[in-house]
């Protein structure tokens, strides 16, 4: 599998990872995944659908950044909320969903140039 | 014939791998046989048997193995490593009833107020004025639809070790060339890390922060690693310094794969600002870790690994400006709390290490081992960084990251856990200079392999007897959630709340329409001083006693033996209050005119 292969395929988990995430919330699902979901997606969606843009290495790094960034954006947001007083975390997550679903919609469509990224 | 490329892929590996399988085999038979429940003064490492240590044992067996061949298979150490993490770090949640940890529990209650008001109350606690981890819990808690958070509690050492992975790899990747140095700093890494700060909290989620944003300035940092090594121009003093304490010019230009000048300017911009924004994340979210991070920035700095002062600089102005501003309400009228200790460094030394240092002759042996841990790797670092000299390669620069956090327990005594703060920041730094007592370079060595697998073997069952040595007391028996949520069942709004101590798992609702005492580390030994507690009530009021918060009296205030029981019963004899719930060693005491306005 290729570099590029393996990227589109990530894209398109986290894409995958995100519809869940906002499915679950918005219809109040019960089903015990729901938690699982919701951490992945906190973790995973909004900080790697930014930094996979910048393609950087090594990969150990690039992920401890999406993680990080992931988690920060999250947690910025959510503090937002409560410092405006707009507290409402579904309308949180729609943002963070909608931030983060074109940029991933865009790398699993969009080939970077090859050799860019060697 | 099987090509040299499949070999070392494939076969060679297959032997450690078998024998990690073999490890997780016997830790998933041993597990069943737990029994928690009768924990001793040690913990639970009283209770785990053979079995367990012996998967220990073959997991750290089976790490070294694959570190002893040619060419060392990454996603093999990946995987050992996953399975060390897990067989270390989910003992408490499979064996015991309940969560544990009384902290967590009040974490999970600062959540629940935050997901079910959106505000805040600073006035309430202190913890309230840095509430990023807390809003991004609630966040989490309503969009997964649960009812609270203490559902997050069981799993939140394992989820946190987990999400340390990436940046521990990253750091260590950016320190050393060798897969085998970098694989053995990693493990060392987790199988000294017994600190147990990954529990539902604040600090766990911000020393990931801190992790990542140091992997992210030693990868990606401008000028980072032009200014290390050889390379260095000038002749000033700083020049010099770092041209001493660099490190390896061979390293960084090689093993990264280009200078950050060859990183496209746009790219690296960014990279800086998501630095700028985690930076941020951690300001508003801890009290402590951002002092830390800016002793990290300072010492990347000193030692050219980070290229620029305005890092350090960024850190401190963001840290004073949210103190300031953001914080006001914690710091005006707790200005003594705040300062009070900066300067006052005997005391300060004296709350980090003589006053943690106490309890009954058994549990000494916990701190014994956990002392004894610390020292462990402190020599491992040591014997690391002279193996490394000699051999040409120079760590310093890890060494003065290493020793950069503990300055913090000289400032301030943070409650007496400065130094456990300041350990675990160092590790990271530390696991890679003790890596290098086992290998050097990209160097075969069967006999450092060996030698790793022997003292990660007893690091990691000095592991389980220094992170679960206060199972005795952090443990949550049934009874004891049982009586807590009898009071949440039965009290009306508005009820004070008493206990013995804070060691309960209790405030994890509700914390600002009940009243707590005693809501800091007081312990109330004294029957009067109960039962005046009690009279003096507003409303109706209760009081917990658990065979938990008898043992925390005893082995950390040092309380006689059974010095709760003799509270019980003088409060059972004393006439004015009755037993209105009794569960195992759990009861809950009320004035008899408190009944009246129950349910």
């Amino acid at each position: 599998m290729t570099q590029h292969t393996s990227r589109r395929g990530g894209a398109a988990a986290l894409l995958i990872l995100t519809a869940a995430a906002a499915f679950l919330t918005l219809s109040n699902s019960s089903s015990p995944v729901r938690p699982a979901v919701m951490v992945a997606f906190f973790c995973l969606v909004p900080g790697n659908a930014l930094v996979g843009f910048l393609d950087l290495r090594p990969p150990s790094a690039a992920l401890a950044l999406g993680l990080g960034v992931s988690l920060a954006l999250s947690t910025l947001c959510a503090q937002v909320m409560v410092w405006c007083g707009v507290w409402n975390p579904t309308a949180g997550l729609i943002v963070l969903v909608l931030v983060a679903a074109p940029c991933l919609v865009l790398q699993v469509l969009i080939s970077p140039r090859q050799g860019k990224f060697e | 014939m099987v090509s040299r490329r499949v070999l070392h892929r494939v076969w060679l590996p297959a032997g450690p791998a078998t024998l990690t399988l073999v490890a997780l085999a016997v830790w998933a038979i041993a597990l069943p046989h737990l029994d928690a429940t009768h924990v001793g003064g040690l913990g639970l490492i009283e209770v785990v048997g053979p079995l367990f240590i012996l998967s220990l044992v073959l997991l750290c067996v089976a790490f070294g193995w694959g570190l002893a061949l040619a060419k060392p298979s990454a996603r093999l150490c990946a995987f050992q490593v996953v399975a060390l993490i897990v067989v270390l770090n989910t003992l408490a949640a499979i064996v015991e009833t309940e969560p544990s940890y009384f902290s967590a529990y009040l974490h999970a209650g600062f959540i629940q107020y935050i997901a079910q008001h959106g505000s805040l109350l600073p006035r309430l606690d202190a913890r309230f004025s840095w509430p990023g981890s807390f809003s991004l819990g609630a966040m989490i808690m309503r969009t997964a639809g649960l009812q609270n958070a203490v559902a997050l509690i069981r799993w939140a050492p394992l989820f946190f070790e987990l999400l340390y992975l990436a940046p521990v790899l990253a750091i260590t990747r950016a320190a050393v060339r060798g897969g085998r140095v970098r694989w053995a700093a990693v493990w060392l890494f987790y199988v000294a890390n017994w600190i147990g700060q990954d529990y539902l909290s604040p600090q766990a989620l911000n020393f990931f922060f801190v992790l990542v944003v140091v992997a992210a300035v030693l990868h990606w940092s401008p000028r980072a690693r032009v200014l290390v090594g050889s390379s260095l121009r000038g002749r000033g003093l700083l020049t010099r310094f770092r041209r001493r304490v660099g490190g390896d010019e061979e390293f960084a230009v090689q093993e990264v794969g280009g200078l950050p000048s060859q990183v496209s300017p746009w790219r690296r911009v960014l990279v800086i600002v998501a630095i700028v924004v985690i930076t941020a994340v951690i300001t508003i979210s801890h009290q402590v870790s951002p002092v830390i991070l800016a002793a990290l920035f300072g010492a990347m700095w000193l030692t050219g690994r980070a290229g620029s002062l305005r890092l350090p600089v960024m850190c401190v102005a963001m840290f004073l400006g949210y103190l300031s501003l953001g914080a006001q309400e914690y710091w005006v009228g707790h200005l003594d709390a705040l300062l009070g200790s900066i300067g006052h460094v005997n005391q300060n030394l004296s709350a980090n290490l003589g006053g943690r240092i106490k309890g009954s002759d058994v549990h000494r042996l916990v701190l014994d081992a956990r002392i004894g841990l610390v020292l462990v790797m402190a020599a491992l670092g040591a014997v690391g960084l002279l193996r490394a000299w000699r051999a040409g390669h120079n760590r310093l620069s890890w060494a003065f990251m290493a020793v950069a956090p503990f300055p913090l327990f000289v400032l301030q005594s943070y409650g007496g856990e400065a130094v456990l703060r300041s350990y675990l920041f160092t590790l990271p730094f530390l696991s890679i200079l003790a890596a290098h007592a086992f290998f050097v370079a990209t160097r075969r060595s069967v006999m450092g392999a060996i030698a790793l697998s022997l003292i990660s073997s007893i690091l990691a069952v000095g592991f389980i007897t220094a992170r679960y040595g206060n199972d005795q007391f952090e443990q949550v028996a049934p009874s004891e959630a049982d009586a807590v949520a009898w009071i949440y069942g039965h009290a009306p709004l508005g009820s004070t709340i008493v206990a013995a101590s804070r060691n309960l798992p209790w405030r994890y609702r509700d914390i600002d329409t009940y009243h707590y005492n005693p809501a800091d580390d007081a312990i109330l030994s004294n029957p009067d001083s109960v039962i005046r507690l009690l009279e003096g009530s507003k409303g109706a009021a209760f009081f917990i006693s658990t065979k938990a918060e008898e043992v925390f009296g005893e082995e950390l205030y040092g309380l006689a033996p059974g010095w709760l029981d003799a509270l019980d019963a003088k409060l059972e004899s004393n006439g004015r209050v009755q037993v209105v719930f009794r569960e195992g060693d759990a009861r809950v005491y009320a004035l008899y005119g408190a009944l009246r306005v129950l349910p």
